[in-house]
């Protein structure tokens, strides 16, 4: 694989995006109201259970925030008819899918950097661990859930109702990712885990991420094809 | 594929025995069971239903796995009308896997569903079948159906092993099933009706398969 | 035991005529 074509196509999503930045806002006004109604519906009463309840919050806020983006991303290379351009390019699939997995993962790794203070913050979450270590899990489940998502929009982006569909294929093939990453940041959060404490769940994210990667990069040739 | 009708036939014929037979083994002949729990006693008939669909639904997936990435290989389309047939029977299997599970559950544990390792997973199951026909349904372009299709196959069961890993430590905390034992006469019952519904689903899969390719060519394709 | 039988004899009719309606298509199929 040729880094130097990844990294264009990446740079080149880019500053496509940071033109209008439309995107990016989108996804950040997305997770801030969701933010919004979440802090609405947990306070007061319900303020003992939300460190239970609070990392599932959190990555609800980012898979949906994260499907919003992937949609945009999309959705306009094919409206825009670049996708063409792209595959008539001399890169190959394999490339363009890497390309595409480093700009949606910049791009979740600002709405993550934004979102999870003020996170804290609204909710009042006491967070008992190391908010690195949160930052980190936050960070590596994102990862994942972008290869897959890069993956899967390329597939859905050929059906009739794309926006539609993302979410209903994504999401089961994204399960076991959203359980151990939640579970690992409620350890992490909730119970002040140290790195050691997650060991199992960080192998299973890591097992999942490598596998999906995988597959996404095998398969993602057949996606492109018209 | 072409059988001879007659053999088609009794294999029908063997498997409406068997499964007669085996069902009443399980409901009039055995009696109670040693176990932890009261009702399970009784109760453990379900197994005899439950786990030969059970068993029949996760081969259904492997199947349309096999299809999927036949598929991709070859750019033979009867690999993926075996694929979507084979789905459309898990999917159905499926359902009445989580139903007779259900079924189980309540007099058993007292609530329909445990978020139990195994009744998530085979929930998510159910989910990648539907998202796949949901998939399918969306594109027109055969081609570019059994193509995508056969994508999100391979990664719709990719993730099946890993849910079964998640859930299974997520849920360590929670009261996991109680197992119970069933004798040598039982055993062999239930080996029969997993057998033989098996045999069923291959029969119906074969059916489904053939109806499919007869449609496509009434439509005029190849 | 008197549930048992009902619930025997409801499966056994459920499946007799799952087993006739194969039959049954396959029948038509043959015929094609």
């Amino acid at each position: 694989m040729n880094l130097k074509s990844v990294f264009t196509i990446a740079k080149k999503d880019l500053r496509v995006e940071f033109r209008t930045k439309h995107t990016i806002n989108s996804m950040l006004l997305f997770a801030g109201i969701t933010l919004l109604v979440f802090s609405y519906i947990f306070k007061g009463v319900y303020i003992k259970s939300l460190p239970e309840i609070g990392p599932g919050i959190l990555w609800t806020i980012f898979i949906f925030t994260g499907m919003i983006g992937l949609s945009r991303a999309f959705v306009r290379e094919k409206e825009l008819g670049t996708l063409e351009g792209l595959k008539l390019s001399p890169v190959s699939p394999e490339e363009i899918l890497t390309g595409k997995i480093i700009y949606n993962f910049i791009l979740m790794l600002i709405v993550m950097v934004i979102v999870f203070p003020l996170f804290i913050v609204f909710l009042n979450f006491p967070v008992k661990g190391s908010a690195m270590l949160a930052m980190f899990l936050l960070a590596l489940g994102n990862l994942g859930f972008v290869i897959v998502g890069s993956a899967i929009s390329m597939i859905v982006m050929n059906a009739r109702a794309r926006e539609l569909l993302l979410p209903v294929v994504l999401l089961p093939v994204l399960f076991p990712l959203i359980m151990a990453s939640v579970e690992a940041l409620n350890k992490v959060l909730v119970d002040g885990a140290t790195f050691i404490n997650i060991t199992g769940e960080v192998k299973i994210i890591t097992a999942y991420t490598a596998i999906m990667l995988v597959i996404s990069l095998l398969t993602f040739e057949y996606a492109l094809e018209e | 594929m072409e059988f001879k009708r007659k053999y088609a036939l009794v294999l029908l014929g063997a498997v409406y025995i068997a499964v007669l037979y085996g069902m009443y083994n399980a409901l009039l002949v055995f009696g109670p069971i040693q176990s932890t729990s009261k009702p399970m006693e009784e109760l453990y008939r379900n197994v005899f239903f439950h786990v030969p669909i059970n068993a029949v639904t996760y081969t259904a997936f492997t199947i349309t796995l096999i299809g999927s990435i036949m598929y991709l290989k070859s750019r033979d389309l009867k690999w993926d009308i075996l694929a979507a047939s084979a789905a459309k029977l898990g999917i159905i299997f499926g359902t009445l896997t989580l139903i007779t599970g259900m079924i189980w559950a309540k007099p058993a544990w007292g609530v329909y569903w445990n978020w139990d390792p195994r009744e998530t997973t085979m929930l998510l199951l159910w989910f990648v079948f539907a998202a796949y026909f949901a998939l399918r349904s969306s594109i027109v372009d055969e081609e570019a159906r059994a193509r995508l299709s056969s994508v999100v196959g391979i990664f719709g069961y990719a993730g099946i092993p890993l849910t079964y890993v998640s859930t299974t430590r997520w849920f360590s905390l929670h009261p996991r099933l109680k197992e119970f034992s069933l004798g040598p006469e039982m055993n062999s019952i239930l080996v029969l009706l997993i057998f033989s519904i098996l045999a069923l689903f291959f029969y119906l899969l074969w059916l489904d398969v053939k109806v499919e390719k007869l449609t496509k060519i009434q439509k005029g394709g190849v | 035991m008197e549930t048992y039988t009902s619930i025997f004899i409801v499966s056994t009719v459920m499946w007799t005529v799952l087993i006739a309606y194969l039959i049954h298509i396959d029948s038509k199929i043959r015929r094609l």
